[in-house]
């Protein structure tokens, strides 16, 4: 039997009291959410947009940006990619440091024949204005510093391996081998230096069953031995061969000499600038 | 849009009223409102309001220097993805069509947007499409990430102009893209798949997004490519 008396009333007034209002609470937070959402829908304000696509969530407040580089959108280069830099002038000045005041060397493009040959460099670090390159001068792999505003930077994907030991030469693009081969390299008395070189330049020449081949690249690198040969001052190179029977072996003046075919295909897709790495594994 | 598909500015505005008023707002002769709104009808009447030049003279705040140059990149990307894509020749029927006109609104865009920023413009990218413009099935599915892209991008700057004219301006851009988007789509998704119009609401990026997302196509590259050949002919003097 329910509860009449007066405190059994008192109770059940403040249940129903308490309950009215708990009502009235949650109906005026649900009321005020969605007038805030409708108006601000309404409002369309630009600085936030009034719905989110999905779910109503928060927009994130953007940010005004302070400046803008187009480098910003850049992709970097990917593993395995160098950078040539190729001069604008006749001749290039060649620093110790960074904003130096006098060049330490000054760097012309040769001719051959007649023929102006590119001035090309092998880039190794960057500095704003400036680049650290390999240089095409004694001693071997030498570097320097040139202004950025002296050069064209281009990026190849190229890089060549040359194994003495194994008389191997393997060319790569990017992350594969798309060119392998037998060598002849230099022989005791006049051996193909090692280290990091690089392209410097593409001579085809008149007889492509002569001596030289189809093609010859110079090199950055330099002989030992030699500080002068037919006219030049000992620049090792990669050429094609009239003796395809000495590859394999260790016959040459210290270049490196390839078959006709590689040679050529070489000199299809290889760019002036592209890195030879010399090692005896 | 096709240009036959609205009447020209002369038509719509046979008696030169609107010239007229517009020359006494602005304090312009009729000649050189003339002259400058013919710079800038590739973008829309919005433009109008942005004399060349005006941001290359500190006229402008520097973040909307910054967004307008944001704008500027994506417009170069997209119009040299249009150009090479119709170089190539692998495009036909509406897909052709669509990139023909696109390609003239894109290469408009980049025109006034640098007009707009004179000096102040940053220099167009170098680009590599990776092969994508080559077939119209990949051409069709860039240019919707493109589109989209772009879409999101300008809509991300919004909020975040302060001039009233850029503002203008970037809108009259975004309602372009937001065509292109749907065309593209359409063509592709013949009205299913992809929508034309999927969301009721579109969603933005930030700038940052956007940049991460450019560059994780590979699209911009830092440099151009070096090339093979260019052999001297002579007498090689190597070692031997």
């Amino acid at each position: 039997m329910r509860g009449t008396g007066p405190r059994t009333l008192m109770h059940r007034f403040f249940r129903t009291r308490t309950r009215t209002l708990l009502t009235g609470a949650v109906l005026l937070v649900l009321s005020a959410g969605v007038a805030l959402l409708v108006s601000a829908t309404l409002a369309g304000r630009n600085d936030k947009p009034a719905v989110a696509a999905r779910g109503f969530a928060p927009p994130r407040q953007p940010r005004s940006p302070a400046k803008f580089s187009a480098s910003a959108a850049q992709s970097p280069l990917p593993r395995g990619v160098s950078v040539v830099a190729r001069a604008r002038g006749r001749r290039v000045a060649v620093f110790g440091h960074p904003g130096a005041r006098s060049p330490a060397l000054r760097i012309a493009e040769r001719r051959l024949d007649g023929h102006r040959i590119p001035l090309v460099f092998l880039v190794t670090a960057r500095r704003p204005g400036w680049i650290r390159a390999y240089v095409p001068a004694r001693p071997n792999r030498r570097q320097g510093w040139i202004r950025e505003a002296d050069v064209t930077l281009a990026q190849d994907p190229y890089r060549i391996r040359i194994n003495l030991t194994g008389h191997r030469i393997e060319v790569w693009k990017g992350r594969r081998i798309v060119e392998r081969g037998r060598i002849a390299t230099g022989k005791a008395l006049s051996p193909t230096p090692t280290g990091r070189y690089y392209v410097t330049d593409l001579v085809k020449p008149p007889n492509p069953n002569g001596f030289y081949g189809p093609y010859a690249f110079g090199l950055s690198a330099f002989s030992p031995v030699y500080t002068s040969f037919e006219g030049g001052n000992g620049q090792v190179g990669i050429h094609g061969t009239s003796d395809p029977s000495a590859l394999g072996r260790n016959v040459s003046h210290g270049c490196i000499r390839v078959a006709n075919a590689a040679i050529t295909r070489l000199a299809r897709r290889v760019p002036i600038g592209t890195p030879v790495d010399i090692s005896r594994s | 849009m096709s240009n036959t598909d609205l009447p020209g500015f002369a038509e719509l505005d046979r008696d030169g009223a609107i010239e007229e008023a517009a020359s006494k707002v602005d304090g312009h002769t009729r000649q050189a409102f003339l002259r400058r709104t013919g710079a800038f009808m590739g973008a829309g009447a919005a433009f109008a309001a942005l004399p060349a030049g005006a941001f290359a003279q500190g006229g402008a705040s520097k973040g909307d220097v910054a967004i307008l140059n944001f704008a500027l990149t994506l417009e170069y990307l997209e119009s040299a993805f249009y150009a090479e894509a119709l170089s190539k020749g692998a495009l036909k029927g509406e897909t052709k069509k669509f990139a023909d006109v696109v390609a003239a609104h894109e290469k408009t865009h980049v025109t006034t947007l640098k007009s707009v920023l004179g000096s102040s413009a940053v220099k167009e990218p170098q680009f590599n499409f990776k092969g994508t413009t080559a077939s119209q099935s990949t051409f069709q599915q860039t240019s919707i990430v493109l589109e989209d892209t772009g879409v999101k991008a300008y809509l991300g700057q919004a909020g975040n102009i302060k001039a009233k004219a850029v503002l203008k301006s970037a809108a009259s851009i975004l309602a372009i893209e937001a065509r292109h988007a749907s065309w593209i789509r359409n063509i592709v998704g013949n009205g299913s798949s992809p929508s034309p119009a999927p969301e009721s609401f579109q969603s933005s990026l930030t700038m940052s997004a956007v940049l991460a997302a450019v560059q994780g196509t590979g699209f911009i590259t830092s440099m151009p490519s070096a090339s093979a050949g260019g052999a001297t002919s002579g007498n090689p003097s190597v070692t031997g």
